[in-house]
């Protein structure tokens, strides 16, 4: 019995790495840039491992939120709060974050323009680039309710440029984003705004498993992850994604996102 | 050839013309098409500006309308960097008046040339916003205007080639020619007939240069028929002229005589006063046919061109009043009535003129407007002087006057007006001998005449102050010089001549003068002496035998040793060509025979320079000349040998020993026809019988010689001769009878 059960180990083992994972990605581009960010990291994994895993992009995030929701990949990379929502659905668990990194939503005024608290903003329309944008939207609305009692009338216009250009032109009054975005405008647009006030901070995307897959192969693709992010040699297949500092995971670290309250402000398709 | 201005050439033209059509072409692209290409490309661009702005506002009607303003923005940037001459975009909300794009204040400050074009977005019929863009199509105009200029630069090119080929074709086929064919217009009008012009064209300039040479050809064959019929004309004139000149002389010969005579009537104490007046007639009629001779002479003269001017500084006044003179028996004879105008106005003024012949056309008017004047008619010589130095004289009658049409036949030769109705005698060249005097003197008649009130002929001539001229008080007058010149000088005299008649006749006149004479009888014997013996002056006859006198005058003037030798012919003929034969040889003067003794003492005192004292009475007289001789002129005989009637004897004897013989010689060779000899043997005896002044015989001898020159005989002039020269045998024994005996 003993020796079968090494047997069936062996042979169980031998399927487990013989099959191929899917690996899916929150469609943040479009999907040939993904390719290019994703395809190399994921070749060194195997290449390390031994484990095929096989890249899947999809065109848009209701798509994306369906598939994981489906329980459709082995492996995805998204946000805090669909991680927690995917944990829900089907149990996915963060293996990975970037230590590195937090995320934080900023609230931009227009510079000079007269508001400086953010009791002034009662009921005025304030820009997000969507409903379930994490920082830009969910965190900064569920801060803006429940930690200062503010109603705000939302306007969603897409993209994070079109919030701080909203804010500048002075179509509305204030408008929500993050800081990485916010640095990435241009200067004359940056210097018109001011930062009135930034949300508490959480994690970033993390790195999530189904639980159908198994633990072995979990922390495989885990360890492997973590030394390609110590590794000055793969170091860089990281930073395009981008995880400055690769890290363990853990499943509490995004579960306080639902006690902040952001459920009341997502919206599901 | 008339200098053709550059500009009005043919081919300054052309290229001109090329020129102005390359100018006009350049103006007009520059100023016209090039503007108009550009309004054209900015017009275009405009509009598809203007497409595009209508584009671009469609499509971010969305972004505007959900506040997506990245996209607004990057459409926007997208757009302005596709369309580099899109310079900036303005978006403009419409409800707020908020500035959407750009981010920045909008730069509102224009360069020349931006265009803005702007469009309303509307959604729904309710504006969005409007969208201004700023356009500047320069970049491209330039380039469309380069792009063009490199078009218009290769098609003037290719213009102005086709046009200088123009031009040159123009310059080539027809103002080349053109020229050649002035250029030879101009030798042809030179004379030169050899000036043809290639014909390299096979179009109307070819045939048009076919035409001048062919017009070449003709007008040097006209030319050359011209030539010949030109020299056969002047033949014909020169022997007219001859002709009238040795009429005129042989008409003169028996007029001296006709008026000679007819004078002696006067002084004829038998002759009946019938007599008398016949003779008168006689005269008169002699002397207007000596008139018309010596008009026909002068007509000649001037057809001939050999007409002398004397020209000097003449007073006015005087000529005038001398002329007046000479008609005035004539004007009392006609009962009119003379009237002189202004006279004293022209006093202390002279004309530049010969003063003979402005007598004589002084002379021909005033006998016109007496002969043509009514009887108790008046004639007015009104003289008057014009500011410009230039005086004029007219002689007005109060004749018939002329009609248009006969004034402008006045001037022609042989019209005489009236002629056929007229009893006024004239041969009708007077006024054209009048007005070819006048011009050849330069001055100008003119005629102004009324039918039934007169006629006036005008002369104007330059006029000159008299005391700034040297004028010629000593004008030559038979008178004159027969009372003023009496010094001859010492001259050792040489005559030649075959005439033993001549011989003594000259013999005579010349030791009348006091000048030492030796003859000899032909040129060698003179031209044998003049080796031995040197003489001042040799007298020589023309026709001579074994030497002439011409060959005699060559010879000496040859020899230098005999360049102070005078030589003066002495001959009967006066053709022109004979003096002018003599001059040719070398001769230095000339004598006509019969020689009157006044003209060849002058003629010796004007070629010789010592003179001395030798008072020679010379006294006009035929008084003493009682005796009539019906052969022999002894008013001209003793006009040549002065009035001793020994000399004449003596020169009579000389011809009754020597000129019976020449008439037997004359019979012998008529009967054997020896015309050379007859010829030479008439002519001798023509100049004996002229030094005794027998014209009568001189007159047959000269009409048997004329006709032995034509190889022919009179057998009536031989008796003629026979006859008359018995006649003046006689007529000469009686006169050296009746002289002699005492």
């Amino acid at each position: 019995m003993k020796y079968l059960l090494v047997i069936v180990c062996l042979i169980q083992s031998s399927w487990l790495f013989a099959q191929e994972y899917t690996f899916g990605v929150v469609p943040q581009y479009e999907p040939q840039k993904l390719n290019a960010i994703w395809q190399p990291l994921l070749n060194e994994v195997s290449q390390q491992t031994g484990i095929k895993i096989k890249l899947i992009t999809v065109e848009s995030i209701p798509v994306f939120e369906q598939a994981f929701a489906n329980g459709d990949y082995d492996f995805a990379y998204m946000n805090p709060w669909h991680s927690v929502i995917a944990n829900e659905k089907q149990g996915y668990m963060p293996l990975i974050k970037d230590a590195g990194r937090k995320l934080q939503g900023v609230l931009v005024v227009k510079k000079d323009g007269g508001i400086n608290d953010l009791s002034q903003l009662q009921n005025e329309e304030i820009a997000f680039p969507a409903p379930n944008a994490l920082g830009a939207s969910l965190l900064m609305r569920a801060d803006l309710a429940q930690l200062y009692d503010l109603s705000i009338k939302p306007v969603y216009v897409q993209t994070h440029s079109s919030v701080y250009l909203n804010v500048a032109l002075g179509t509305t009054k204030a408008g929500g984003g993050v800081l990485g975005t916010l640095k990435q405008q241009p200067q004359n647009l940056q210097d018109k705004l001011t930062i009135l006030y930034k949300t508490r901070e959480i994690s970033r995307h993390p790195i999530v498993a189904h639980p159908r897959v198994d633990t072995a192969v979990q922390l495989n693709i885990q360890q492997a992850i973590l030394t390609i992010g110590q590794s000055e040699k793969y170091k860089h297949l990281l930073a395009g994604i981008p995880i400055t500092q690769p890290s363990t995971a853990t499943l509490a670290e995004y579960q306080q996102l639902t006690q902040w309250g952001l459920r009341s402000f997502y919206v599901e398709n | 050839m008339s200098k053709i201005n550059w500009w009005r050439s043919l081919r300054a033209q052309s290229f001109l013309a090329v020129f102005s059509f390359g100018l006009m072409l350049i103006c007009l692209f520059v100023f016209y098409t090039l503007p108009e290409q550009a309004r054209w490309v900015n017009d275009g661009l405009s509009k598809t500006a203007q497409r595009s702005l209508q584009q671009l506002s469609t499509s971010i009607t969305t972004p505007l309308l959900t506040r997506q303003y990245a996209e607004l923005y990057e459409q926007i940037n997208n757009q302005l960097e596709i369309h580099p001459n899109w310079k900036a975009i303005k978006i403009v909300d419409a409800e707020t008046g908020n500035q959407l794009y750009p981010l920045d204040s909008w730069v509102g400050a224009f360069e020349s040339g931006d265009m803005l074009l702007s469009q309303d977005i509307i959604f729904l019929d309710k504006p969005l916003a409007t969208i201004t863009l700023v356009v500047n199509f320069t970049a491209e105009i330039n380039e469309s205007s380069k792009l063009h200029y490199t078009l218009i630069y290769i098609q003037f090119s290719i213009l102005l080639l086709i046009l200088v080929g123009l031009a040159w074709l123009v310059d080539y086929r027809i103002t080349s020619p053109l020229r050649a064919l002035e250029h030879a217009f101009t030798r042809l009008a030179k004379g030169d007939f050899d000036c043809h012009v290639d014909k390299q064209q096979h179009n109307e300039v070819g045939s048009v240069i076919n035409g001048f040479n062919q017009m070449v050809n003709e007008v040097a064959g006209s030319q050359q028929k011209l030539n010949s019929l030109r020299i056969q004309a002047e033949s014909a004139s020169k022997a007219k002229s001859d002709f009238m000149a040795s009429m005129s002389h042989e008409l003169r010969t028996p007029l001296n005589a006709i008026l000679g005579l007819s004078q002696l009537y006067d002084y004829d104490q038998s002759a009946s006063q019938i007599q008398k007046n016949n003779a008168k007639s006689i005269y008169r009629a002699g002397e207007h046919l000596l008139l018309l001779i010596n008009d026909v002479l002068d007509m000649t003269a001037i057809e001939s061109g050999n007409m002398q001017f004397n020209f000097e500084y003449v007073p006015i006044k005087r000529v005038i009043e001398e002329s007046v003179e000479l008609v005035t028996e004539l004007i009392n004879a006609q009962s009119i009535s003379l009237h002189l105008e202004g006279l004293n106005n022209l006093e202390g003024l002279c004309f530049y003129v010969d003063e003979r012949r402005f007598k004589q056309i002084m002379l021909n008017l005033l006998s016109n407007a007496i002969k043509y004047n009514k009887p108790q008619g008046k004639i007015y010589i009104r003289c008057s002087e014009l500011n410009n130095n230039q005086c004029r004289i007219s002689v007005a009658d109060t004749g018939y006057g002329l009609t248009d049409d006969e004034e402008s036949r006045l001037f022609k030769p042989f019209d005489r007006l009236g002629a056929e109705t007229s009893e006024i005698n004239g041969t009708g060249i007077g006024l054209v001998i009048t007005r070819e005097l006048v011009e050849r003197m330069q001055g100008e008649i003119t005629v102004q005449s009324e039918v039934n009130q007169g006629s006036c002929f005008s002369l104007l001539f330059n006029s000159f102050e008299q005391s700034n001229k040297t004028t010629n008080t000593q004008f030559p007058n038979d008178n004159a010089l027969h009372t003023e010149v009496d010094a001859l000088p010492i001259l050792n005299v040489l005559v030649a001549e075959d005439q033993v008649t001549n011989q003594q006749v000259l013999k005579q006149q010349l030791t009348l003068l006091g000048v030492q004479s030796t003859f000899v009888s032909n040129g060698e014997q003179a031209w044998q002496i003049l080796q031995d013996i040197p003489f001042d002056v040799l007298l020589t006859d023309i026709q001579m035998p074994l030497l002439d006198g011409l060959g005699l005058t060559k010879r000496i003037r040859q020899d230098d040793r005999y360049n102070a030798l005078v030589i003066i012919a002495v001959t009967a003929n006066i053709i022109k060509e004979n003096i002018d034969d003599c001059y040719a040889a070398g001769m230095n003067g000339f004598l006509t025979k019969p020689v009157e003794l006044v003209q060849l003492k002058t003629l010796l005192i004007e070629h010789s320079s010592i003179t001395i004292n030798a008072p020679i009475e010379q006294e006009h007289s035929s008084a003493s000349m009682n005796d009539k001789f019906a052969q022999l002129d002894i008013g001209l005989l003793v006009s040549m040998l002065g009035e001793d009637t020994d000399v004449h004897c003596m020169v009579f004897n000389a011809f009754i020993q020597s000129a019976g013989e020449q008439v037997k010689l004359i019979n012998a060779y008529t009967e054997s026809e020896n015309y050379v000899d007859l010829s030479f043997q008439s002519h001798g005896l023509k100049s004996a019988s002229k030094s005794i002044a027998a014209l009568g015989l001189a007159d047959i001898c000269q009409q048997i010689e004329s006709l032995a020159n034509i190889n022919s005989i009179n057998e009536q002039l031989i008796i003629d001769l026979n006859l008359c020269f018995e006649s003046v045998m006689a007529d000469l024994k009686y006169y050296c009878r009746q002289h002699e005996a005492p």
